[in-house]
């Protein structure tokens, strides 16, 4: 099987303007690297939408490559290259670098072939970032070629971004999800890798905002800190992981038992207390249109009320409520 | 830790104190129109908390010497007034809230000592019938200057010769010896912060042991100086209830009870801004992670149950020692107080007078006259 190329197709498109000569041959298969993904900065892997367009309508685009003592190392095209591989061809026509191009063109081309297509996400801009990083010569040139090429060049925010292709690849893969965000991700990043995996697994199972997850995040590192113990440890502990293993339960109320677990784990006498002023409360029986609300965390000695009312009736009606409150033992309790 | 930089702000470059110090701390100096060549210095550093600790900026306080405790609204304070001599300490705790209350912190001391007397003898000649309790151990360490200067040689001469207001010098130091032999007319009261021995080893970096504390304390009470305790910051641990009586047994076995003006106690409690420095500077540290809510006044404390709860042990066991201690809470409200020490301070006519009267007793101040 041979390539199939259609040469009125625009193959410039993409390519840094610096009148280095490209030419287009004929590679084997076998002379192209796969594993060499230095340039690589699509995060998708799948190649079913190519096999079906390249098989109909040849190469339009052809991959940028360029030669290594080896071989071939890939520029632009790995799902094309993986396509095409799929469908048995040996042999693809290629668009070939000058070995002596600047390898920081070479960067900007890659990073063009991906960013002028479409928006990249977070981990490709990460990629994106990390190569100008990688062959750009200084800061100012990087800047410039950053700003080309739609990248961001506030120095905070590529400073984080660049962090990401570092991730472990399940840290990563919740970025693409959108399960996890980037504040989070970093978080993540700077515990070992398998507590991260972890977490980003529970984060996934239980589907919490990011919110929550910085909650749970901060009840497991502060508990692992104080027990001397290890995050994983904790989140494998046998009532942690009944609840995560229930298979017919609600994930919403899986979301707040792990939380209540976790919190009562991290603050057993705030809980304690909470939940004994639930109590008393019930015995009140307060109803529907009184509302007693404790000073906040009890530090205060201050209780507010709130009563909700129609009309004189009912307000009358509360009246005797409050009186009968004020005389119940639960209050004494609650209130002491 | 040691002072390994020096930094004299041009204006007191040839003031007789500034001079004084530098004879005694044996380094070179730098010269520098103002404090911000100082803070550049400290905080570029890698820990700038730690090299605050190890520069020690020689300057004037331009500002009141005497200052408010910086008390809140929402807790009891003792009305106790700071002579600011200077500030930040060269010991290390975990929890030392001056890591973050200046910005950046760093080892500052006042020369300007004519200034610091004048205005003492200004207040101390006006209202006599007001009774004051002053202390330098707020800001800074009361004696970690004995090395280097005559500060407490001054204040403890100054306040001899007046009847209306006691100094009290904290320490978690032993720096003593320049204390003995001076007439200090019980108005100096000689004051340790006390804490377990678990506590002192894991979390207070640089200070003296509680044994040489304890001794020290003991040196001064034969010295004739009245002593004062402070057990601030109570901190929560498995077996610190055993570890504090235990403390409290020491104590009482080294001084005696007639002579302590008053004990104070206080959980721990810090500004939120300080756990990311403990994370940061003390990451063996725990004491971070106990049950901590945010107070009123915006500070972390553990929750009140659990403060009371060690109140009560403590305050068991000092008055199965000395039934007619005077103990106070530090920053608390009614409630804590009733349940820990069974009154209010309301019922005594306020904290400030029942701190007062002690020192009246014990440091023979006179009221009015």
């Amino acid at each position: 099987m041979g390539s199939r190329f259609s040469d009125d197709q625009d193959v410039s498109q993409g390519f840094p303007s610096s009148g280095h000569n490209i030419r287009y041959q004929a590679i084997s298969q076998v002379d192209i690297d796969t594993e060499d993904l230095t340039f690589r900065i699509t995060t998708r892997g799948d190649i079913e939408d190519l096999l079906g367009s390249i098989q109909k309508t040849g190469l339009i685009q052809p991959p940028v490559l360029i030669k290594n003592p080896a071989g071939y190392t890939i520029v632009c095209g790995f799902r094309r290259i993986a396509a095409c591989r799929k469908l048995g061809w040996t042999c693809i026509t290629a668009r070939i670098l000058e070995k002596t191009l600047d390898p920081f063109k070479t960067a900007q081309l890659s990073i063009a072939d991906n960013a002028l297509q479409r928006p990249l996400n977070l981990v490709e801009t990460s990629r994106a970032l990390k190569l100008l990083d990688d062959f750009g010569p200084d800061n100012q040139q990087r800047r410039k070629a950053a700003e080309a090429l739609g990248l961001p060049i506030s120095e905070s925010l590529a400073l984080a971004v660049k962090q990401i292709c570092r991730l472990p690849l399940p840290i990563q893969t919740g970025i693409l999800t959108d399960s996890i965000d980037l504040t989070m991700a970093l978080e993540l990043g700077a515990l070992e890798a398998q507590i991260a995996e972890e977490l980003v697994r529970v984060f996934d199972q239980l589907k919490v905002g990011l919110n929550k997850q910085r909650e749970l995040l901060l009840l497991l590192k502060e508990i692992a800190e104080r027990e001397d113990t290890a995050i994983p440890q904790l989140i494998a502990e046998k009532p942690l992981q009944e609840i995560l293993q229930t298979a017919d339960m609600d994930r919403a109320v899986k979301r707040q038992k792990v939380r209540s677990y976790l919190r009562q784990r991290r603050f057993p006498a705030i809980t304690k207390a909470e939940s004994e002023y639930r109590k008393w409360v019930k015995q009140l029986k307060l109803g529907n249109n009184i509302n007693l609300i404790p000073p906040k965390d009890f530090e205060g000695n201050t209780f507010s009320m709130t009563l909700r009312f129609n009309n004189r009736q009912d307000l009358s009606d509360l009246n005797k409520k409050i009186e009968e409150i004020i005389q119940h033992p639960a209050l004494g309790k609650i209130l002491d | 830790m040691r002072i390994s930089k020096l930094f004299i702000n041009r204006q007191v470059a040839d003031h007789p104190m500034t001079r004084s110090i530098q004879s005694r701390l044996k380094l070179s100096a730098k010269t520098v129109q103002n404090a911000q060549q100082v803070y550049e210095t400290v905080s570029s550093a890698p820990d700038p908390v730690r090299q605050g600790k190890e520069t020690l900026y020689l300057t004037r306080n331009r500002g009141a010497f005497l200052k408010k405790c910086p008390g809140t609204r929402h807790y009891t304070c003792c009305d106790y007034q700071i002579l600011h001599i200077g500030s930040f300490c060269h010991m290390d705790c975990t929890y030392c809230v001056l890591q973050t209350y200046f910005h950046p912190p760093i080892l500052q001391y006042f020369v300007n000592h004519e200034d610091l007397m004048a205005e003492l003898d200004k207040v101390l000649a006006k209202s006599p019938n007001k009774i004051r309790r002053i202390g330098t151990g707020e800001f800074t360490d009361s004696l970690i200057w004995e090395l280097w200067t005559d500060v407490s040689h001054l204040l403890i001469q100054r306040f001899a010769a007046q009847k209306h207001a006691v100094l009290e010098l904290k320490t978690k130091t032993t720096a003593i010896d320049r204390l003995q032999n001076l007439n200090h007319n019980h108005k100096t009261i000689a004051a340790w912060s006390l804490n377990t021995n678990h506590i002192i080893h894991t979390q207070e970096r640089a200070t003296a042991s509680l044994t040489a504390r304890l001794k020290a304390a003991a040196s001064c009470e034969t010295w004739g100086y009245p002593l004062a305790f402070h057990f601030d910051p109570l901190i929560l641990y498995d077996g610190c209830e055993a570890d504090y009586t235990g403390v409290i047994e020491r104590l009482y076995s080294q001084v005696s009870a007639e002579n302590i003006v008053w004990i104070s106690l206080g959980t721990l409690r810090f500004p939120p801004s300080i756990k990311t420095v403990v994370q940061k500077r003390f990451p063996d540290s725990k004491i971070i992670y106990e049950e901590f809510i945010k107070g009123p006044d915006g500070k972390m404390r553990y929750f009140k149950p659990l403060r009371i709860n060690l109140y009560r042990k403590i305050v068991a066991c000092i008055r199965d020692h000395a039934p007619d201690a005077v103990v106070y809470l530090c920053m608390e409200d009614d409630e804590v107080w009733r349940k820990s020490l069974g009154f209010v301070p309301s019922d005594v006519g306020g904290l400030p007078r029942m701190l007062d009267q002690s020192a009246v007793k014990h440091c023979d101040l006179v009221v009015g006259g």
